[in-house]
């Protein structure tokens, strides 16, 4: 199986503001099957994923206009349901606890191999797959529960005409029921 | 008239050529630079060394112009992202010195560290060229 016909390729936003940096992401994304584009600022990054959704981002933390936190920070109050992944030369609790507190599924510690950028954002796809399968499957739920709790749906509309077929089959029915005591009167 | 040169001391002459690339710390980490040769192919490959190479130009011009105005915040900039691209392509003695360039605790004057980054700017080049098979 070619690398590109894996599973799991996705649409992939990559903030770098180093291009060799960002060269070298490209490339290794390229070859995973990734449909890839790329960002070197903060502003250019949140105009891209504005009109293209991607599945993925892989954020630098540091960008020459704003950080990659505030990147996060506005994706996730635009609703932007990506996976968020860091890129970092640093490593430190501080750092990682931040970017999980706004909202990184997981951060890659720079220079990192081919292998490890697979792993990492493979896992970030799968986990993003299955939070909208089951965020589906909650609504679908909900739909269900609200269905089984409401009254069952009406014969009859609440229309106009709906209510005047009402009443002439109500009618109709006093009528033939008058209809059978009257001969029924006579019977006797 | 030639100086002689004694047995003993060609021996050691010798060994000395055989035993010095043993001891001669490469401008690129293999585990990086080769697997990124390794993984990607032949013209993308060089597609990043040409990159890097434009990188290199530019960051090390920032750097000096920002060393001459006494500009600290474009010189630290500068050297992360000189720092940055050569770790992405594995060059490791590079990246050591912009870091050091970068480093508060031990500073060192911008005379002593572009020098140094030149040197290993071209010796890194030189060997990812050689990697590249160009």
């Amino acid at each position: 199986m070619s690398e590109t016909a894996k599973q799991g390729a996705g649409r992939v936003l990559l903030i770098e503001d180093t291009p060799t940096q960002a060269e070298v992401a490209k490339a290794m994304l390229a070859t995973m099957g990734h449909d890839v584009r790329h960002a070197a600022t903060g502003a250019e990054a949140l105009a891209i994923a504005q009109e293209w959704q991607p599945d993925a981002v892989l954020v630098d933390l540091e960008l020459p206009d704003i950080s990659g936190f505030e990147v996060m920070r506005r994706l996730k109050a635009r609703g932007s349901k990506a996976a968020m992944i860091v890129l970092t030369v640093n490593s430190g609790v501080e750092n990682v606890v931040q970017a999980m507190r706004e909202g990184a599924i997981d951060f890659i510690v720079k220079p990192y191999a081919k292998a490890r950028l697979q792993v990492t954002l493979d896992n970030a796809l799968e986990n993003r797959a299955l939070r909208a399968e089951l965020t589906a499957v909650k609504e679908q739920l909900n739909t269900f529960v609200t269905a089984a709790a409401s009254p069952p749906a009406r014969r009859y509309g609440n229309d106009r005409s709906s209510r005047t077929r009402y009443a002439i089959g109500a009618l109709v029915f006093l009528a033939a029921v008058l209809g059978l005591f009257l001969v029924a009167g006579f019977g006797f | 008239m030639p100086r002689s040169v004694t047995p003993g001391r060609r021996v050691i002459d010798l060994g000395w050529v055989i035993m010095r690339p043993l001891f001669t710390v490469s401008a690129i980490d293999p585990s990086i630079a080769g697997q990124l040769a390794d993984d990607l192919p032949p013209e993308i490959f060089r597609r990043i060394i040409a990159t890097f190479e434009a990188d290199l130009a530019r960051l090390t011009g920032e750097l000096t112009q920002s060393a001459g105005e006494g500009d600290l915040d474009g010189y630290l900039r500068a050297a992360h992202s000189l720092a940055g691209a050569a770790a992405a392509v594995g060059a490791r003695r590079l990246e050591v010195e912009a870091r050091t360039a970068m480093d508060p605790a031990q500073p060192v004057s911008p005379s002593e560290v572009l020098p140094r980054l030149s040197a290993e700017s071209r010796s890194a080049l030189q060997e990812l060229h050689q990697l590249a098979g160009n």
